[in-house]
């Protein structure tokens, strides 16, 4: 599922602006990125966050009782989701085929890994 | 949250509506290093009360001091030098020319907010001011550094994302180097340009910590510059206390640059040590600036496509 990048940036002027992970766009222009690229942004946005987790991937305390804890990288959101001064990232909707059986989106965003 | 490294730091400035006023980054600056920080001056309570500790503390006043190091990126370097001591003129279409020539004035005519994220942690700096402004050479590009006031640490919660320049810093095969200008000299490898207009933060008695503004003070402005000793005109001038126009411009094409000028340059350091056996003769100078004839002290011309108003 593409996304569009419209890049309309007050102060960049005829320039070139950088999106980490996401990519190099003119200032006036829209792109379309495609799922892999936006997944890439997700990593590279992503953070570590240290703690004892609960089921729900939730920090409930800096450590246990020896003072141990763990180390859980989460992914960043998707550009659409994200506020980005003078750019514009939209997700694409593609109309579902007629032949083609409609399956559930891949939960995106949030994804632990220890 | 967890360790964090320098490197997923980042720095966005937003000139200010109202002075003082915490305004979301709208520029993201790639930097070096920096160094701004909450200062609070707090008062430790001494009287003599049969104890040698310190019996308590009054909450002081505070201020925001420090400074960025960045590469020298004319779109970005622009900004800092539009909330200086200096009054700008923006020219062209498209391709800008931004020329700042310095002002007399008391209290700063422009502040921005400076955002720094340190491991995830927002920090907004408001009421920023520069004090003082230097550019020089170091691992072979040009750098600025920009020393920084301000009011406070707003302490705010946007959700960043940055969006980066492209524009490409300043090294070799960039310069060119004029004195007396127009006269090019190829005999320069470093130097330093540098402008303090003594900034501080003033505090008064009201209802409220933290200071009441900002002002300057009696500006300096020099250039240190290292020249291979080649023979003495340029010694003799020194000895004559003669003025001379200087000129450097770096430039990455006709529609990206950094220019400065120093009107009327006095050199009051000429040093022309033999150090070493295997050590070239190269001369330390150092630049002060007078005014000119006409008044002029010293002038920053950029070139870019960065759409301020000065």
């Amino acid at each position: 599922m593409p996304y569009i990048v419209k890049v309309d940036h007050p102060s960049a002027g005829d320039q070139d602006v950088y999106i980490h992970g996401l990519g190099t766009f003119r200032n006036g222009t829209e792109t379309t990125v495609d799922d892999d690229q936006v997944m890439r942004f997700c990593i590279m946005t992503g953070t570590q966050v240290q703690g004892i987790f609960n089921d729900e991937g939730e920090v409930v305390a800096p450590h246990d009782e020896d003072g141990r804890s763990e180390v859980r990288f989460i992914h960043g959101r998707e550009p659409h989701e994200l506020d980005i001064h003078g750019v514009t990232v939209t997700k694409k909707e593609e109309k579902p085929s007629a032949k083609t059986p409609t399956t559930p989106a891949p939960k995106t965003g949030e994804e632990g890994t220890k | 949250m967890t360790y964090g490294m320098g490197a997923g730091g980042l720095v966005g400035v937003a000139f200010e509506t109202v002075s003082g006023t915490y305004t979301a980054p709208t520029k993201f600056i790639p930097i070096l290093n920096e160094s701004l920080e909450l200062k609070i001056q707090n008062i430790y309570r001494t009287p003599i009360r049969q104890s040698a500790a310190r019996i308590g503390v009054v909450p002081g006043d505070f201020s925001v001091e420090g400074s960025i190091t960045l590469e020298a990126l004319e779109d970005c370097a622009l900004y800092f030098t539009d909330c200086s001591r200096a009054s700008g003129i923006k020219t062209g279409a498209t391709n800008f020319v931004y020329t700042f020539t310095p002002t007399s004035v008391a209290v700063p005519p422009k502040t921005m907010s400076i955002t720094v994220v340190r491991n995830g942690v927002i920090f907004g700096y408001t009421g920023c001011v520069v004090g003082k402004s230097t550019f020089t050479v170091n691992n072979n590009i040009m750098e600025n550094t920009f020393d920084i006031f301000g009011l406070t640490d707003a302490s705010p919660s946007p959700a960043l994302t940055p969006v980066w320049p492209t524009s490409v810093p300043y090294g070799p095969g960039s310069w060119s180097v004029q004195i007396p200008n127009p006269t090019a000299v190829f005999d320069m490898d470093t130097f330093s340009f540098e402008i303090d207009d003594a900034g501080q933060e003033n505090f008064r008695l009201k209802n409220q910590r933290g200071a009441q503004f900002a002002s300057f003070g009696e500006r300096t402005c020099q250039m240190t510059a290292s020249r291979d000793f080649l023979d003495a005109t340029d010694y003799t001038a020194f000895k004559a206390v003669t003025g001379q126009k200087a000129t450097i411009i770096a430039s990455n094409g006709a529609n990206n640059s950094i220019q400065f000028d120093l009107f009327n340059a006095i050199k009051d350091v000429y040093q022309v040590p033999l150090s070493g056996v295997g050590d070239l003769i190269r001369a330390s100078i150092t630049y002060q600036t007078v005014l000119d004839g006409a008044g002029a002290e010293y002038d920053i011309i950029y070139k870019t496509q960065e759409v301020i108003t000065p």
